[in-house]
């Protein structure tokens, strides 16, 4: 069974190697965490290999006027390579330099920038040219640069990029998200509406994948938020929300949420065709049991169809 | 396609074969689909970083040129 999050980490990977993600689909029974291991590894490889002559670059930047030294690196500079400087360079000389450069040659930029790497300088670019650069991301759909640059910018112009950013490309930044406790303090600040329209979208290109990849990277609070909105979808939304969490095994993701609903709700999704598949309803039954959410199991009997339950069988009766 | 265990790609990344232990799962042939992949980018890098240099000195204005190329380039004549 692959998960969530292996899905996201070779897409990463994918990313930074620069190859299509099918190239890497050997990997889906390595552990996320591996994956991850082995993209910082590439990435920390390349960047010293030539860490020198990038700091001989910023050197010379630093050594020229800003205007001169926006003027050359926009000339000269792919934006792999300025970003690749831009993280070793002085952050005095660095702010200063961008103030320089263009807002389309700082997204270019942005796309290579290691956030990491390059938050002394970005905590100090005013926050109207993160927000610009930030808003072009989003209108070129760079989902995994945007995820990297969450946990790095301010919290208050990361809310400013995703609030312009329509549902589809707010679930996937989210997606994205390389810093999960980040992603999370975006969602709680984010409105109820533009959280539901993430959902429609998701539904509306049945991308149930990554909406259940949402909830599953939020904190227990955000996920009482995010599960109603997705269990107030249609019986076809309901079916590919409820498969899609049994296809990745995130039950445990969903489950204390589902618990929090009123009879009608969780009906509405227990009741759904989907739960009929062979499996599906006992598996539900076992995680809420591990997860030691008696009540909830012990209200499905309650809100369960008499075929719903002949599906959940022995699971119902044995707990 | 060649094999190669995860100790060449440890090597080529400069960290542990304990680091990537995870990666032995693969086949031969896929680690060393994934070792290529590693070392197309590193090529791929290592050409940008080229080309990026001797751009950047041709458009250093004149006047500043030898001493921006005794910065980028030590070591070549100026």
């Amino acid at each position: 069974m692959t998960s969530l999050a292996n899905r996201v980490e070779i897409i990463k990977l994918a990313d930074v190697l620069n190859v299509a993600d099918a190239e890497l689909s050997a990997l889906v029974e390595v552990p996320p965490a591996d994956i991850k291991t082995l993209r910082v590894a590439v990435g920390e490889a390349i960047f010293h290999q030539h860490e020198s002559r990038f700091r001989r670059i910023a050197k010379l930047a630093g050594a020229v006027p800003a205007p001169l030294s926006a003027r050359i690196a926009q000339l000269a500079l792919s934006p792999l390579l300025g970003a690749r400087v831009a993280a070793v360079m002085e952050p005095d000389v660095a702010v200063k330099l961008a103030g320089h450069l263009s807002s389309t040659y700082l997204a270019d930029l942005a796309t290579a920038l290691d956030p990491v790497r390059a938050a002394p300088i970005l905590g100090r670019i005013p926050s109207a040219t993160v927000l610009e650069v930030g808003r072009t991301l989003v209108e070129r759909k760079e989902y995994v640069a945007l995820g990297r640059f969450v946990s790095v910018i301010e919290a208050d112009t990361a809310l400013g990029v995703v609030r312009a950013a329509t549902g589809r490309d707010l679930l996937q930044v989210a997606l994205f998200a390389e810093d999960l406790d980040a992603l999370d303090t975006l969602v709680q600040r984010i409105e109820d509406e533009r959280l539901v329209e993430a959902i429609r979208a998701a539904h509306a290109d049945e991308l149930y994948a990554d909406a259940v990849t949402l909830v599953a990277s939020v904190s227990p609070a955000s996920q009482e938020r995010l599960v109603p909105l997705i269990t107030a979808l249609d019986a076809s939304g309901l079916n590919a929300f409820a498969r899609s969490l049994h296809d990745y095994d995130a039950w445990d993701a969903a489950l204390p949420a589902l618990a929090g609903l009123d009879d009608a709700a969780l009906g509405a999704l227990a009741n759904c065709e989907a739960t009929l598949s062979p499996g599906m309803l006992p598996r539900m039954v076992e995680v809420a049991t591990e997860l030691g959410l008696s009540d909830l199991v012990d209200r499905l009997p309650g809100v369960l169809d008499a075929e719903h339950k002949k599906a959940a069988g022995k699971a119902l009766t044995s707990t | 396609m060649a094999s190669t265990d995860v100790s060449a790609l440890a090597e080529r990344l400069g960290t542990s074969v304990d680091e990537l232990a995870a990666f032995s799962a693969c086949s031969p042939d896929e680690v060393a689909h994934l070792d290529m992949l590693v070392a197309a980018v590193f090529a791929a890098e290592a050409e940008a970083v080229e080309s990026g240099l001797r751009a950047t000195l041709t458009a250093v204005p004149r006047p500043l040129r030898g001493r921006a190329k005794a910065l980028l380039f030590p070591g070549e004549d100026a």
